[in-house]
């Protein structure tokens, strides 16, 4: 069982770097000093809520960043297994580019475009299965389908 | 990769731990590290998909969002986030002390990871006692007692309440799981399993999942409790 130890092979190479103490202590330790400063940060005011925000975000991502790098010991990772974490991440960023999405919709019902058009200009796709007949709709751009 | 082939055979083959599709046991390791990560980027995107909800309805409801967030209480908030801080060092001792085989150090670090992760639940549970107490959770009773809504409009309120309850509960319920995982990790250490103690990955992976549970928790805390005044 235990008493024979892992072949010194296997214990040094590929990702079994074993982690100082001091450098798991001190990560921890700073984290807490980051936590910290995360909830002064929230009682300070840095001029307006756009910053404050930011702040908080950018606190929290540098905490993550070494809860990455060194609990979860990307430090010693190989090049594989580091451009996967960081492309995940990239997908998690592109994610929120669908905010831009949102950002943009105040241009959206485009006058003309809210009335005249079946189904109220929602979709041009029955939401309903088997799809329910409309009400007769007048206007002046209506042209009846079939 | 040359070197790869001519390791082979120079005494990594014989390795118990490695097992026979792999070449040696720097690329075994690999594939298990990469494979977890694998599924922790699904995880990241799961919960993202939350973030990105948060954000979204947040932006649209700013002073909403903020008078409803002052029910909550940020010191028990802080308690958790300090015990969460914790057990990833504890975690992360005990994979140190897997890699030196040293048993009685993993079972000691995991023992303490386990009891942080019970003091979280704990903290948890008296949180969400109050805030059933104040008809704060999201449904028809939700709001019957104003004075706990500090001002938000109700509907709003309710819409920041069920994204609350929604992301700390599917990280809570990461939590459990992380224990139940951390549980039967525990009890192979204990029974001296060859799985275990000839390897140190499995520890080294169920490491990374608990990193990944504080990681989630480190970005819910500010968003939550720590919301600055629009």
């Amino acid at each position: 069982m235990a008493s024979t130890p892992l072949s010194s092979d296997s214990k040094h190479g590929g990702h079994s770097h074993v982690q100082p103490v001091w450098l798991l202590l001190g990560n921890m330790l700073w984290l807490m000093v980051l936590l910290i400063i995360t909830w002064w940060a929230s009682t300070f005011d840095f001029g307006n809520v756009v910053i404050n925000n930011v702040v908080a975000m950018l606190i929290a991502t540098i905490k993550a960043v070494f809860v990455i790098w060194i609990f979860m010991g990307v430090m010693h990772a190989s090049k594989l297994a580091k451009i996967w974490v960081v492309a995940g991440f990239g997908f998690l960023f592109l994610m929120f580019g669908i905010l831009g999405d949102y950002a943009t919709r105040q241009f959206e019902p485009v006058s003309g475009w809210e009335t005249n058009v079946p189904n109220g200009g929602a979709s041009s796709f029955p939401r309903q299965w088997p799809p329910q007949k409309k009400p007769e709709q007048v206007g002046e751009n209506f042209r009846p389908r079939g | 990769m040359a070197a790869i082939a001519s390791d082979h055979g120079h005494g990594h083959g014989h390795d118990e731990a490695l097992h026979h599709q792999f070449e040696n046991m720097e690329q075994q390791n690999d594939s298990y590290i990469v494979g977890m990560w694998t599924f922790l980027v699904t995880e990241v995107m799961f919960f993202g998909a939350l973030f990105l909800i948060y954000t979204l309805y947040r932006s649209m409801y700013q002073m909403d969002f903020f008078l409803a967030h002052e029910a909550l209480n940020v010191q028990m908030g802080m308690i958790n986030t300090f015990v969460l801080l914790f057990s990833s060092f504890t975690v992360a001792m005990s994979v140190r002390y897997a890699q030196l085989q040293k048993r009685g150090g993993v079972l000691a670090m995991l023992g303490i990871t386990q009891v942080c992760a019970l003091a979280f639940m704990v903290v948890k549970y008296f949180e969400y006692q109050e805030k059933f107490g104040h008809h704060l959770y999201p449904g028809p009773g939700f709001g019957s007692h104003p004075e706990y809504l500090h001002g938000a409009t109700p509907n709003f309120a309710q819409l920041y309440f069920g994204l609350y309850f929604g992301m700390t509960g599917l990280h809570g319920l990461h939590v459990v799981i992380g224990m139940i995982v951390i549980g039967y990790l525990m009890a192979k250490w204990w029974r001296n399993s060859p799985m275990v103690t000839k390897d140190y990955i499995p520890t080294e992976l169920v490491g990374l999942y608990w990193h990944f549970v504080d990681l989630v928790w480190i970005f819910l805390f500010p968003l939550m409790y720590l919301m600055p005044k629009p």
